[in-house]
């Protein structure tokens, strides 16, 4: 399902009325390109070549560890024949040309990059090396099919050759192309061949600049205390103690808590420690782990008792159950605003600029034309960097100080007021005949998604004056038909006839999207009871789940290929083996996990993955980020989850919300197979089927079945 | 007034002595390589060097290194070319690269003390960065290379 504004206004019913339409019709005005360069050829947003023959690339998508800054390069040096390492890049800013067309917004999420970008990016390049031929042929007067361009260089067939920026001048005044011919496959020289990481350099010396590391003069820092309870409010505050610390500046209230400006984030920290509030309670959300899980089994009792019961003779039922989950990025949240009088500077790591524009124009009062979002590398995002919040907090603030703001959650702020990934119940029912199972029922009880996303974009999707019944209207919509919540249920295995639904309910506690989203915890589910299914019908738990994969599709031959790979069934002794598949953004992964008993509980030894990318554009940093998927996988599975006490996060920080560590990590082996000729998403591949390829181990070991997340024996 | 030796040079700090290490660095000397993460020594992306031995500067008050010497990552090698600063590129390592400075700080004194590091060696050495990206596996591999690199470069100096 596609997120785009159309959909939310579509399914909230409101895309006919004649307010709404009005707004969704609305076009952009001409945008200049970014970072123009005075000479250059620019016949689109993404690419430059200046008279000098430097080729610059604008960097549209957030680099935040996926390696996408180094695919980006790739595709526009296969299409202008030069090395990528030739290739110079910024981080561009908004501009209507890189939306991210399954989102309708300048967007890195969703695994979605290489697959929206692999040929338009590509066709933005072919335009260029179409304009620089053309130019040639016209100043030698030869047919351009004579022509070729090769590492900064045009020649013909007949020894004439001359630097690409010598045709840039007249390049520059060709009608762009409307249709460009790609290079073919076979003639690849970059694209699936090139492997190496072009941000590596800057990531080792310490001269990446992410956007905690924002330089602006005459900077305060701030840090905001928040509710520890959520749905809680400021009541009153004594801040005569903190106005007293050392290098204080102010202390004010905004909406999110209250403000402390201080000369550092130290100074501001300590005194933020001497703040007094008391703060309000809101009972709705009087919550624990323990009344959320009560109230997730009581709907599903209810759902329950409405739906028809499985009355054949062979049925089989399991109930499943996983916590919320932080992103805890490593680069805590964070955002610097300047405000002049008629321009307004953000620096912030972010996932999505155009939110962060829309968000700081509209707290503001500006337009968002007069808002500059700064490019930065991301340390890290997993979904969470898609919200605005941090840059609101620096632009309210910055407001009101009348000087440059940069707001710093402490890790203790990151884990404590998310938003997580949800705690969701799920009950699931087989009915089987012998070894193949005749239908199914999944039952997911979650919080919508999309109901607690719009919120947190709104400025970016609609406009201010969109009335507030209008915008509920448009959330509910969105939470009636959010499927996000059920991916993952699905997608891979024939389970005779299928009866896949979710009980919505929002326990109040702030959730988002986390990286493979519904997969995280519906393949987890699946995966554990087709394995459950398997031991109860007396099979063999991979040639059940081959019965029930269509023959000869991509996720048979993967489960095939780890079967092999990782020599299922012939493990030294004490060492047990599980195994899991899952198809996600046109990838798909099998694994095998070995697990040996140790003490009271089980060590994880070796992960063998394979995935079907459908085809790869770096080979090894697809590996690096399927080993990523991996670990965080794995973290979700064996050692982290927040719980809910009293209203509040009960974790704080790495000491006790536990991440897993480079001695905890086991060995893994992954392997490619290209089954196609456009590449899927591999950024969230490989995360869900590590927890029950694990669990699946330790059932094999133990004899216990782990139907709850973090998995403890 | 202190004087703190900073990539060998002295700059004068005039602030707080109780402010940790992380903060003068990053805020008044503009070393923005080394990361705040979690403000407790408990994730590694501060780490830098104290007389060569990896220390959290998160956790580290400035009042405690007089006559002290801090190694940042800026100042690892000069031209970004130490043995593990190549290896981590070789082994494509770094991805987001918010915790990398603290990894690669930890590596250089593991390696400093430890040339040949077996795979135990540095899981304890390193157990204390924390990487999201889950890179663990290439700085294993990544630090093996180091150490391979640097005995071949100086092979008087390896140990038994």
């Amino acid at each position: 399902v596609k997120l785009t504004r159309r959909t939310f206004l579509a399914s909230a019913g409101v895309i006919g009325s004649g307010l709404v339409l009005g707004f969704y019709l609305l076009r952009e005005e001409e945008v200049p390109y970014p970072h123009k360069i005075p000479e250059a050829l620019q016949p689109n947003a993404f690419l430059q070549v200046t008279p000098e023959g430097r080729i610059v690339l604008q960097i549209h998508k957030t680099e935040m560890g996926q390696g996408i800054l180094t695919g980006l390069v790739t595709l526009v040096a296969e299409e202008l024949n030069v090395p990528p390492q030739s290739i110079e890049t910024q981080f561009a800013g908004v501009h209507p040309e890189f939306l991210n067309p399954e989102f309708d917004m300048q967007i890195t999420n969703a695994s979605s990059s290489m697959i929206t970008c692999y040929l338009p990016v590509r066709e933005a390049a072919a335009a260029v090396r179409t304009l620089l031929l053309q130019a040639a042929a016209e100043t030698w007067g030869v047919g351009v099919a004579s022509l070729h361009m090769l590492d900064g260089l045009v020649t013909d067939g007949e020894g004439r050759r001359a630097p690409i920026g010598e045709f840039v001048g007249l390049a520059a005044t060709l009608p762009v192309p409307e249709k460009v011919t790609l290079k073919p496959r076979s003639e690849f020289r970059f694209i699936g061949q090139f492997e190496e990481r072009l941000d590596s350099a800057a990531k080792v010396d310490g001269s990446a600049v992410y956007g905690i590391d924002a330089n602006v003069p005459q900077a305060l820092t701030a840090v905001v205390v928040r509710c520890p309870h959520f749905g809680g409010r400021v009541e009153s505050f004594d801040a005569s103690a903190a106005r007293q610390a050392p290098g204080v500046v102010d202390v004010f209230e905004i909406e999110r808590g209250i403000a402390v400006l201080a000369d550092g984030y130290w100074h501001a920290r300590r005194a933020a420690d001497r703040l007094e509030v008391k703060w309000t309670a809101d009972q709705a959300t009087q919550q624990s782990s323990a009344t959320i899980d009560r109230e997730q089994t009581r709907l599903l009792d209810m759902r329950e008792a409405e739906d028809e019961p499985f009355s054949g003779e062979d049925v089989l039922r399991a109930e499943y159950m996983a916590p919320f989950q932080p992103h805890a990025c490593m680069e805590p949240m964070n955002a610097t605003v300047a405000i002049a009088d008629d321009s307004v500077d953000v620096w912030v790591s972010n996932q999505a600029p155009d939110i962060m524009r829309a968000s700081v124009a509209q707290v503001l009062g500006r337009r968002a034309d007069q808002v500059t979002v700064h490019g930065s590398f991301a340390g890290g995002g997993f979904g969470r960097r898609v919200y605005p919040f941090a840059a609101i907090e620096a632009a309210v603030i910055a407001e009101r100080a009348g000087r440059p703001v940069k707001v710093i959650w402490s890790r203790e702020d990151d884990i404590r007021n998310g938003p997580f990934r949800p705690a969701v119940k799920c009950r699931m029912q087989a009915e089987l005949g012998g070894k193949t199972v005749k239908r199914w029922r999944y039952r997911l009880c979650t919080p919508s998604l999309w109901a607690t996303l719009l919120p947190g974009i709104r400025a970016r999707l609609f406009p201010a004056w969109l009335p507030q019944f209008a915008f509920e209207r448009i959330v509910a919509g969105a939470a009636r038909d959010d499927t996000e919540n059920l991916e993952g249920t699905t997608d891979t295995y024939r389970l005779g006839e299928s009866d896949v639904d979710q009980v919505q309910w929002d326990p109040g506690i702030p959730v988002s999207m986390w990286r493979s989203v519904g997969h995280s915890f519906n393949s987890f589910f699946v995966e554990s009871f087709i394995d459950e299914m398997a031991h109860h019908a007396g099979d063999d738990v991979i040639e059940f789940r081959r019965r029930h994969l269509e023959p000869g599709s991509r996720a048979r031959i993967v489960l095939d290929r780890v079967v092999k790979t990782a020599d299922w069934g012939n493990t030294r002794p004490g060492v047990f083996q599980g195994v899991a598949v899952d198809a996600i953004k046109g990838a798909v992964c099998a694994q095998v996990a070995d697990v040996r008993l140790e003490g009271d509980g089980f060590v994880v030894e070796r992960i063998v993955c394979v995935v079907d990318p459908g085809m790869v554009v770096n080979p090894d940093i697809a590996k690096c980020v399927i080993e990523s998927c991996i670990v965080w996988g794995l973290t979700a599975a064996l050692v982290s989850q927040v719980t809910i006490d009293n209203r509040a996060v009960v974790q704080s920080n790495f000491h006790d919300f536990r991440v897993l560590r480079i001695n905890e990590t086991p060995r893994m082996e992954i392997h490619l197979i290209e089954s196609g000729d456009h590449p899927a998403g591999v950024g969230e591949c490989a995360v869900a089927p590590v927890a029950p390829a694990v669990a699946n181990a330790v059932f094999r070991a133990t004899g216990k079945r782990l139907r709850s997340l973090p998995l403890r024996l | 007034m202190l004087e703190l030796i900073v990539n060998g040079e002295v700059h004068r700090f005039d602030g707080d002595p109780d402010m940790p290490l992380l903060w003068a660095l990053r805020e008044d000397l503009k070393l923005t390589g080394t990361k705040f993460g979690c403000g407790i020594g408990a994730c590694g992306a501060c780490t830098v060097q104290v007389d060569g031995v990896a220390v959290r500067s998160c956790v580290l008050p400035v009042g405690r290194l007089v006559g002290k010497s801090v190694t940042t990552i800026e100042a690892l090698s000069k031209r970004g070319d130490h043995a593990l600063q190549r290896a981590w590129g070789e082994a494509n390592v770094p991805q987001c690269g918010y915790c990398q400075s603290g990894q690669l700080m930890s590596a250089a004194a593991l390696l400093a003390v430890n040339p040949n590091p077996t795979d135990e060696d540095i899981d304890s050495a390193m157990a204390g960065n924390i990487c999201r990206c889950g890179t663990y596996q290439r700085i294993r591999q990544a630090i093996h290379m180091a150490a391979a690199q640097m005995a071949l470069a100086m092979p008087e100096e390896v140990g038994p």
